[in-house]
């Protein structure tokens, strides 16, 4: 964790923007809601996704992601909200254009292949007959199924069928690409494989594409931006670097990985923690008169065994290449420290605990980033 | 298995671990008690025996038979049960794949009623059916005294033979088409039909060629089920005097005293069944494909029929009318008339409790005997135990009438002593109805995770005491629903009671065929009705329960 790596993303996102014109936006929602009989499943759904960009959202399950993807392909009507893409409105509370209708594909989490088709049949099952055979071959080629096009898809891997999945819908070459969760019924070995093939595809083929997963890691390795939707609303969109490192709000810092928050006392221009001093970006200048926390990750804090400690540890996980410490501090308050394999400290030992100093840190006040995190930072 | 166990250290499970004579029998057998096989065994045996004696007697009786078998006679009685099956077949296909489709997928009006009402037929008799059906649109029926007054009609199109035979079929046996239609259509995955539109075809597209190629199995499986019905159907064909297989072999052998003749026909009739059954398997083994449709998750999007609506109501009305409401119409106004007419023998109480008794004591013995099957099918997937599960489908194959007579030759030979008694024809209820009990406890015991039960056995409990304790309150419902299958499937059996049943013991289903069989339509009636009400009362229930758990 050194720096904001984020930033120099943020950079390059900027320069683009500056180029970029109306209808090089290929996928864009304003204000989309929609509910199920009394549950909310998507409220003031804001994206954009310029044309050839991964935009990954990911959220715990039951956030309405999925619903998001099925209104984007138009299996599902919205309730209020505009859905465009390549800049023609095909949803709205008075216009559904038809699933048939968009240049959207959809690859479904059990990928739905017709069994009774042969790969071929399934890849072509979209397009006219000029020219099928042709166009079949190139995205059975594209996805390195050449040689497979006459088995039927039970004769084939679960990873193959994925990719068969994918080229059926990218044969027809939709504007744009809804992935729902489509590695979760591969295993972990086949997943971080075939997810590396996939993005190399969708790369080559320059698709806008808009993935859904509950997968944090997933997320970060396939978005070119990562949108982070938490009970039906976008939390924050930005690209991975800034999601991770710089949460707009604690809902964001705590789905994309561990963290602890540890309210901060100002002194003067000094922030003190029960974890010893936090260090702050240049120029911080904390608000007056509000309760400041700081948030830190388990690799933010350094242990060391004392009896003049200010915490307990209460209980150790191993992971392997490291060990995660969760420590009791006098206040009653629970952090989560991990520190090398080489270091073993028992449970019940006294620890002195201390922020890391070597970067700065990210505060909150009342669950929202301080100075403030733009929730579209890609747009900022 | 009793004492302090520590975690980690249980026995070994699965086979081996007890010294007992088990541990010398070959690997796979060694799971399940051997007692289990033995039953298996004895059963599948028992369900071969009918086929096997009308082999032996018409191997006994050798020239006359294979001169029967290949006389003129036969290519022609062969080539009119052909065409009935096609048609009836064709004509059930034509009218339950519809009404599936829209009382699953549409807003049709009423959709759960006309799905109950869809299935009902399955609960008339064929040969109340017909009964109903001549004592409507026959000569002298009720139609044709409504229509002889005001416009002077002396003649309707004859219902008599093959136009008679086939409308009444295909009113009495769509629902089974229906019903397994209907079943596969609920389990499609949404997604199949969701890639199809994004991929840009239209809903009509997307329902030629993806949603009707995976109904196909759907069909070819509810088809077989009609095409099996009415090659053993006996009590339609013989009312209204169509001469297929079955009319035929019971004439032989009722009136012509032609032994011989009847056995070797029964072995034609059984070929002939078995053929449909293989037609059909290699139709599903190109199709195994297909299989593999996980229940459906989300709600799925109903059809807006718009102005078909009116058009697909009143098709299922027309459906509904033609088999339900005639039947019950008809059979409603005799027993009116009946009682306006002070007639005595309204309702056969002998026969009545007759029936139920018979029906008691099969649908406990088939229930019983379906059991070990069952459980080495489900547990045990293997060469034998799929051969034993063969050999209990006999009773699938095997016409009633077949049944009846290769019990009849075996009894005269080698069972005198039950022969014509209500033992014999129980044995022939549990033969006919072993794949009904089989099937239904089958799928209750593959939702048992066999893991519960050797939970029961690492926290002490014996192999016995584990199934009894587990299993069987988990699997209460498949056998219950095995029980009364049976029960109603016996008190509905024509032909077998026919020929075994005791002598001057009559049972509701013989009474209202010798009621019929003379035109005695007030005093087959009542117990039509009964017969109709009690099968229809279960059925309602189960159509509902699978609607509720959608």
């Amino acid at each position: 964790m050194i720096g904001l790596p984020g930033i120099t993303g943020l950079t390059g996102i900027g320069k683009k923007r500056q180029e970029s014109t109306v209808t090089d936006i290929a996928l864009r929602c304003t204000g989309v809601s929609k509910t199920f009989g009394d549950v909310v499943a998507v409220e003031e759904f804001d994206i954009e996704v310029k044309r050839g960009q991964i935009l990954a959202l990911v959220g715990p399950s039951g956030c309405g992601k999925t619903t998001v993807l099925r209104m984007v392909a138009g299996l599902e009507a919205l309730d209020t909200g505009r859905i465009e893409i390549g800049g023609e409105l095909v949803a709205s509370s008075a216009l559904h254009t038809g699933p048939d209708k968009r240049s959207v594909g959809i690859v479904f989490q059990d990928y739905a292949l017709f069994p009774h088709m042969t790969v071929e049949a399934n890849v072509g099952y979209g397009l006219e007959r000029q020219g099928r055979t042709e166009r079949v071959a190139e995205v059975l080629d594209l996805v390195g199924l050449e040689g497979l096009g006459k088995r039927l898809p039970s004769e084939l891997s679960g990873g193959q069928q994925q990719r068969v999945a994918l080229a059926r819908t990218l044969a027809s070459s939709p504007d744009v690409l809804l992935l729902d969760e489509p590695f979760s019924n591969l295993d972990a070995g086949l997943r971080e494989r075939v997810r590396a093939e996939i993005r190399e595809i969708l790369k080559a083929a320059g698709t806008t594409t808009l993935f859904v997963t509950h997968d944090q890691q997933e997320a970060l390795f396939m978005g070119d931006l990562v949108g982070v939707q938490v009970g039906g609303r976008i939390e924050q969109v930005d690209v991975p670097e800034r999601v991770f490192h710089r949460p707009a709000t604690s809902v964001v810092a705590r789905f994309m990985g561990m963290a602890d928050f540890l309210p901060v006392e100002t002194l003067g221009t000094r922030l003190v923690t029960e974890a010893g001093p936090a260090r702050a970006v240049p120029g911080f200048e904390p608000p007056d008169g509000v309760s400041l926390e700081v948030m830190a990750r388990p690799d933010d804090f350094v242990l060391a065994p004392s009896e003049e400690g200010q915490g307990v540890v209460v209980d150790r996980v191993f992971q392997g290449w490291a060990y995660t410490y969760e420590v009791e501090l006098d206040s009653g308050l629970h952090i989560h420290c991990q520190m090398p394999h080489l270091l073993t400290i028992e449970v019940g030992q006294r620890v002195l605990v201390n922020l890391r100093r070597d970067h700065p840190q990210m505060f909150f006040c009342e669950g929202h980033a301080v100075p403030e995190v733009p929730r579209y930072g890609h747009l900022a | 298995m009793n004492g302090p166990r520590v975690i980690g250290e249980q026995l070994p499970a699965g086979p081996g671990f007890s010294w007992s004579p088990r541990r010398f029998l070959p690997h796979w057998l060694r799971r399940e008690p051997l007692s289990l096989w033995l039953a298996a065994i004895v059963v599948a045996g028992a369900a071969a025996l009918p086929v096997l004696y009308l082999a032996v007697r018409a191997a006994e009786s050798g020239d006359s038979a294979i001169d029967s078998i290949f006389d003129g006679d036969t290519a022609a009685i062969l080539w009119r049960s052909i065409q009935l099956i096609a048609l009836v077949t064709l004509g059930s296909v034509l009218i339950a794949v519809p009404l599936a489709w829209l009382t699953v997928r549409t807003d049709l009006p009423f959709r759960r009623a006309w799905a109950v009402a869809s299935v009902l037929p399955l609960a008339i008799p064929s040969y109340v059916g017909a009964l109903a059906f001549i004592s409507a649109f026959g000569p002298k029926g009720l139609l044709q005294g409504w229509l002889e007054g005001p416009f002077g009609l002396e003649r309707l199109p004859d219902l008599y033979g093959l136009t008679g035979a086939t409308a009444v079929l295909i009113l009495l046996s769509y629902p089974y088409v229906f019903l397994t239609v209907r079943a596969t259509l609920w389990r499609l995955e949404p997604e199949m039909e969701e890639a199809s539109w994004s991929l840009g075809r239209s809903p009509w597209q997307t329902f030629r060629r993806v949603t009707l190629p995976l109904l196909y199995p759907a069909i070819g499986a509810g088809a077989l089920l009609v095409a099996l019905y009415t090659l053993s159907d006996f009590g339609a064909v013989a009312l209204l005097q169509y001469d297929t297989f079955t009319r035929v072999i019971f004439n032989e052998y009722n009136s012509a005293f032609n032994r011989a003749s009847a056995a070797a026909l029964s072995l034609v009739l059984l070929g002939v069944a078995v053929s449909l059954i293989l037609i059909e398997a290699s139709a599903r083994r190109r199709a195994r494909y297909y299989a593999g449709a996980n229940a459906a998750r989300r709600n799925r999007r109903i059809v807006r029929l718009g102005r078909w609506r009116t058009p697909a109501t009143i098709f299922s009305g027309v459906v509904t009318f033609l088999a339900l409401g005639i039947p019950v119409f008809v059979l409603v106004y005799w027993l009116a008339r009946g009682v306006n007419a002070g007639e005595s023998q309204l309702f056969d109480w002998g026969a009545a409790y007759n029936s139920v008794q018979y029906s008691m004591a099969a649908a406990v013995a088939t229930v019983i005997a379906a059991v070990p099957i069952s459980i080495l099918s489900v547990r045990r997937p293997g060469l034998l135990s799929a051969g034993l599960e063969r050999f209990s489908y006999v009773g699938f194959a095997m016409p009633g009438i077949a049944v009846g007579l290769g019990l009849v030759f075996f009894g005269i030979r080698y069972a005198t002593g039950i022969y014509q008694t209500v033992y014999l024809l129980v044995f022939a209820y549990v033969v006919l109805f072993l794949p009904v009990a089989v099937g239904s406890i089958r799928s209750s015991l593959l939702q048992v995770n066999p893991r519960m039960e050797e939970a029961a056995m690492s926290l002490g409990r014996s192999r016995i005491n584990a199934f009894l304790t587990v299993t069987v309150p988990v699997i209460r419902p498949g056998l219950a629903a095995a029980a009364i299958m049976v029960f109603l499937l016996t008190m509905k059996e024509l032909p077998a009671t026919l020929i075994l049943g005791p002598i001057e013991s009559r049972t509701l289903a013989t009474s209202i065929w010798t009621a019929a069989e003379e035109a005695f339509f007030a005093r087959s009636a009542a117990p039509s009705l009964l017969l109709i009400l009690a099968s229809a009362a279960p059925m309602t229930f189960l159509v509902l329960r699978e609607r509720s758990s959608n």
